[in-house]
């Protein structure tokens, strides 16, 4: 009978992510007494690394060097391992480079690929179900695969956890890579400007207890400075939608909707927000909901703990003065 | 430069419309935006292609306003309930059908499936260098193309040459108003429709039957709650508001 093989997949650069152990650990949860989990690794690895790669259960490690310099190809590098070993489950940590290559690969090997997975098991009949969101991350799907020998996705990092008390037996497989491998096309020009992440300006929220979160219902600069005062007062951050974003009521660091911002405060304090599904998403974390709009239809009261159908401003005005008073 | 910009319409549902408008997707906004602001610059040709129902014929127009050269719509009931392999197929099939292009875009995901796979798929399907991640083209023309783009926490510049895949990493929410007049200048303007009668396609590759992935079930996350409706004055309200306050925090109101 044919070995049933699991694939996990890393590309590495300068290191192993602490994702590609929580992805073997996944899948070797997944692996049946009789089926095979390779680790495919693309990119160096140190002693200590290759190590915890059997640790997490990996049977077979297939690593893979490729010494040139260049836009590497690494859907093709993983179709040459296919040809040997044929997989009827492949797992890849949902990193940029990764995702790029399961997209590209699903596609030489004809593989259903699920995209961002939360979870992946396995059912009664031994066919695999993914989990993942979509909708602005609102809803949650379950997916499987059909048509195709092989499954595949890409995995969210930090949802499963590592485990490194595997000891079994250990194979390990070096592939040189040459040329071929390399899309002459592209090359990398100029200065590599590092951890661009930590430059990008952010607002800390999670330094604060309250966020005060200002929507299109907040019109005018009399009702923003209001807001202002007593987010100063309660010493609370101060968030909002898309709209009043590019009304330049608030700047873009404090939106919380598309820009996949999530808050977890105590209590978040919505002023004249109708309650898109983004913008609820990215609040829903937070421990009690209060909600201030004129409209008794809005959205967000089907998500707040505390409702108050009124004026913004007449509201937080009286509040502002018993503030003051006591 | 001849460039095609893959887009989608989805539904949008935000303060503005919380009915769900069919609209461009915020990351293929951005595409076209960013592009008609080089048009000039980079002498560029300008198509959109969408694979979308009929209504997508109302964005593409929108999108002549914006001062598009050239639209196509990929619509028939074959397609429907594609996922993004069987999307990646139609798609590069009918790209193939249109022509040759020096640069195709793409904006990174769309809003509801939110996948970011298919434009690889173009791109494997295809045989072309793809470069994702894209914030800025800072050369473009064919022998030429330089991009800057964020990859791994690292900002690179890419060197490369026609014909290329360009997916862009940003999205944008800020839809350029067009008015009437605008609009009644270009509702003449052609939306080629392509659909199986006119491509070469496999239909068995098409649609829910030529899908290798299945959603079997979805569920919304976000569960509504059992909420409290504070009543009253203004006055009376405020007293609730610092009770709830005071309640859930340590420093006092």
């Amino acid at each position: 009978m044919e070995q049933k093989n699991i694939w996990t997949v890393a590309i590495t650069n300068e290191r192993i992510h602490k994702e590609t152990y929580q992805l073997i650990s996944k899948a070797k949860a997944l692996t049946g007494y009789d089926e095979r989990l390779i680790h495919i690794n693309i990119g160096k690895l140190s002693e200590d690394d290759k190590e915890k790669i059997y640790c997490c259960g990996a049977n077979h490690l297939i690593h893979c060097l490729c010494e040139i310099e260049g836009f590497v190809k690494y859907e093709d590098i993983l179709y040459e391992i296919y040809k040997k070993y044929k997989p009827q489950l492949v797992l890849f940590i949902a990193n940029v480079k990764e995702k790029d290559c399961a997209a590209k690969f699903a596609i030489k090997i004809k593989a259903g690929l699920t995209a961002d997975c939360i979870n992946v098991i396995k059912d009664q009949n031994g066919n695999f179900v993914f989990t993942r969101t979509a909708m602005s991350d609102s809803v949650i799907a379950e997916i499987i695969c059909m048509n195709t020998e092989t499954s595949m996705c890409t995995v969210k990092g930090n949802i499963f956890e590592s485990n490194f008390n595997y000891d079994s037996e250990r194979i390990y497989e070096a592939i040189e890579l040459g040329k071929q491998y390399i899309d002459s096309n592209l090359q990398v020009v100029g200065d590599i400007v590092s951890n661009v992440m930590a430059l990008k300006k952010k607002v800390d929220f999670s330094k604060t207890k309250i966020v005060f979160g200002i929507g299109r219902g907040v019109r005018d600069e009399k009702t923003r400075k209001l807001i202002q005062e007593i987010a100063e007062k309660l010493h609370a951050e101060i968030a909002g939608t898309r709209a009043v974003v590019e009304n330049g009521l608030i700047e873009k660091e404090r939106q919380i909707g598309q820009s996949g911002i999530s808050i977890r405060p105590e209590i978040y304090i919505a002023c004249g927000i109708s309650g898109a599904i983004q913008h609820i998403v990215g609040i829903t974390k937070a421990n009690t909901i209060i909600a201030i709009n004129k409209d008794k239809k809005a959205p967000i009261f089907n998500y707040a703990d505390y409702v108050i159908i009124g004026d913004c401003f007449e509201i937080l005005n009286e509040f502002n003065l018993k503030m003051q008073s006591v | 430069m001849e460039v095609l910009i893959c887009i989608k319409c989805v539904i949008r549902r935000d303060e503005y419309d919380i009915t769900g408008k069919y609209t461009l997707n915020p990351y293929d906004l951005h595409v076209v935006q960013y592009l008609m602001e080089r048009k000039e610059q980079f002498n560029l040709n300008i198509s959109c292609l969408c694979m979308g129902n009929e209504k997508a014929e109302e964005v593409l127009k929108y999108c002549y306003a914006l001062g598009i050269d050239g639209a196509y719509l990929i619509s028939d009931n074959n397609f429907v309930g594609s996922d993004t392999y069987s999307t990646s197929y139609i798609i590069a099939n009918a790209i193939k059908k249109i022509g040759s292009f020096d640069a195709i875009l793409c904006g990174s995901r769309s809003i509801d499936g939110e996948t970011g796979q298919v434009p690889f798929g173009i791109a494997q399907r295809l045989d072309m260098s793809s470069v994702s991640g894209v914030t800025e083209i800072l050369q473009f023309n064919e022998n030429n193309i330089v991009v800057k783009r964020e990859y791994d926490n690292r900002m690179e510049t890419i060197q490369g040459k026609a014909p290329i895949l360009l997916v862009f990493n940003q999205f944008s929410t800020e839809e350029p108003i067009v008015n009437f007049m605008q609009l009644k200048r270009v509702r003449n303007r052609k939306v080629s429709i392509i659909n199986s009668t006119n491509l070469d396609i496999n239909i068995k590759k098409c649609g829910l039957a030529g899908s290798l992935t299945k959603v079997l079930e979805t569920e919304k996350k976000i569960k509504k709650k059992e909420n409290e409706v504070l009543d009253g004055s203004a006055s009376i309200i405020a007293d609730r508001l610092c009770d709830i306050i005071n309640e859930n925090n340590n420093s006092k109101v």
